[in-house]
């Protein structure tokens, strides 16, 4: 059956996405770029949302988490900053 | 009505997908798969469709932009270029008309000398016909000024690419990709027409919302990956305003939602025609909400503090140069037309006629897509009056107006929404009279409002941040001391 192949492959490929921000996450030497990552990997799990067919929960997971948890954690990258020209930054 | 119009795009393209799928899938040994290739067919064609009328009508937002906001603030170039089409090159007239078959531009020849009688005297000729050689080419149908577009993206496409030395160069490559793809993205979900559309699924308003708040991240990301601090500060001024308008937008269109009985968008529309308001007339709150918010979400001028020039040189996007930055301006004019769409669609009715079901019958023969643009049109020269009318407000004062006045004043609107669907609303047509009570009330407190405005009613009011010095905190009417 083709058409549950393609959703599988596109399951491997939300998953592989979703892990990998996850390690991102993790392992990002800047806050910026793990929140970065971080927006990948919740992108992924609404497109996981939608594929297992629970699209109420897969815009619940872009509006809540992308739109507004990660503004808030973007505050705090914006609050905790030590200095605007990252020159010395390695 | 609600069965739709004449200009059944989709039906057409599924049929042509449907035989397009019969002769070359059907007829081969994956002949199992035809149904699934002609839905596929569908939807990218669709997408097409849909995306390509997007980006060749929002051509004449730009000139709306253009021609408009010269008009209002009566400058020269601009305003001239349209003159053009009655006063001639150099005292020599326009004569598109002489070129019309049987005699028929005869009124216009009329209207032409009638017009040069009153508008067109001398000592204007010399700055018309300097305006005339970049917009009037003697051609009439070409709209003067509309090209000047396509002159500009040309612009864009032959300028460099330069990123900053030490900017965050992966980043600042990526941001962009979240704006434009998140904003293009929106347009899924928007019905341009009973047929004209690429996605309808049954929470179609909360994906399209959920799309709306991605840029902001990105506009972020491009602020902060430029390393310097005029972009910085207007990414944390865009992050700021946009999370702090956003709620009251959400709350705003929830109102529409509750009152309309859906999540989704066509439904939404078929609720207005089949009930005989647009919610314009019931939740005229909610449409001043939803514009004021929305012009704070496209971040255009009142509210523009994220790209104020003249403290931030062009705000976030200031390192960008090119065909970055013209993808970004158009990310932002593309923003700024889903909000007059949403509009149109959630408060003037979508597709449905100027005077609803009276004129429906005799205008059948225009299609409902040439209703909602227009509407749309309208909305967007809206737009450029409260640009050129409103100055750009402060940082503090654009939060302190979101969060102190349009949050309670949301969560109000939903009252009356929920008041209005639950106790009002008896299942068939809203009655004239619920309708012409609340916007007799509405137009009584905008008249009573605009008229009781105290010039010094700000004065010495106390702000965070503001500055304290011995004459108070600047306002108006304190130049008078």
């Amino acid at each position: 059956m083709p058409a549950s192949l393609l959703e599988e492959f596109a399951f491997a490929l939300l998953a592989l996405l979703a892990i990998a921000g996850a390690f991102g996450t993790i392992y990002a030497k800047r806050v910026a770029h793990s929140m970065l990552y971080l927006i990948f990997c919740f992108l992924a799990v609404a497109g996981v949302f939608l594929l297992t067919g629970a699209e109420l929960l897969a815009a619940i997971q872009i509006l809540v988490y992308l739109g507004s948890v990660l503004l808030v954690v973007l505050f705090g990258v914006m609050l905790t900053r030590r200095q605007i020209q990252e020159e010395d930054f390695q | 009505m609600a069965e739709g119009d004449w200009l059944d795009i989709r039906g057409w393209i599924e049929a042509l997908s449907f035989a397009i799928a019969d002769n070359t899938v059907g007829m081969s040994r994956f002949w199992r798969q035809k149904g699934t290739t002609a839905d596929i067919l569908t939807e990218l064609i669709m997408a097409v469709v849909v995306f390509g009328l997007i980006m060749t009508t929002m051509l004449a937002l730009l000139w709306i932009e253009r021609k408009f906001f010269a008009r209002i603030m009566d400058r020269r170039g601009a305003t001239m270029a349209m003159r053009s089409l009655w006063v001639g090159e150099g005292g020599e007239h326009a004569d598109w008309y002489d070129l019309l078959p049987f005699g028929t531009g005869a009124p216009f020849r009329w209207l032409n000398r009638w017009l040069n009688k009153v508008a067109g005297s001398d000592h204007e000729v010399e700055s018309v016909a300097r305006v005339h050689d970049r917009s009037y080419h003697g051609v009439w149908w070409m709209l003067p000024g509309f090209f000047q577009n396509i002159a500009d993206a040309v612009k864009f496409l032959t300028k460099e690419w330069m990123v900053p030395t030490k900017a965050d160069k992966v980043v600042f490559e990526v941001a962009p990709f979240i704006i434009i793809s998140s904003t293009i993205m929106l347009f899924a979900f928007i019905p341009l027409g009973p047929h004209v559309w690429s996605a309808n699924p049954d929470l179609s308003l909360l994906f399209l919302m959920a799309i709306f708040g991605i840029a902001p991240l990105g506009v972020f990301f491009a602020g902060w990956s430029s390393n310097n601090k005029y972009t910085l500060l207007g990414g944390i001024r865009s992050a700021a305003q946009l999370t702090a308008y956003e709620i009251p937008l959400l709350v705003t269109v929830l109102a529409v939602a509750v009152l309309s009985g859906s999540m989704n968008i066509i439904e939404i529309v078929e609720f207005q025609m089949d009930s005989d308001g647009w919610n314009l007339f019931l939740l005229p709150l909610g449409a001043a909400l939803f514009l004021i918010t929305m012009i704070a979400e496209v971040e255009r001028i009142p509210f523009d503090m994220p790209e104020a020039e003249a403290e931030l040189v062009e705000g976030w996007w200031t390192e960008y140069g090119g065909l970055r930055w013209g993808l970004l301006f158009m990310a932002e004019y593309l923003r700024a037309y889903a909000a007059c769409l949403l509009f149109s669609i959630f408060f003037l009715g979508g597709w449905e006629p100027f005077g609803g079901n009276l004129v429906a019958q005799y205008t059948a023969f225009i299609p409902g897509i040439a209703w909602l643009l227009v509407k749309s049109w309208l909305m967007f020269a809206v737009f450029v009056w409260v640009r050129a009318s409103l100055h750009r407000v402060r940082t503090d004062q654009i939060l302190e107006f979101g969060w102190r006045w349009l949050l309670p004043l949301s969560m109000v609107n939903l009252g009356i929404a929920v008041w209005l669907r639950l106790g009002v609303w008896q299942g068939d047509t809203w009655s004239p009279l619920v309708v012409g009570l609340i916007t007799v009330i509405a137009v009584g407190l905008f008249v009573l409002l605009a008229i009781d405005e105290d010039p010094t009613a700000l004065e010495g009011r106390e702000r965070p941040y503001s500055v304290h010095v011995k004459a108070g905190p600047a306002g108006p009417g304190t130049h008078k001391k």
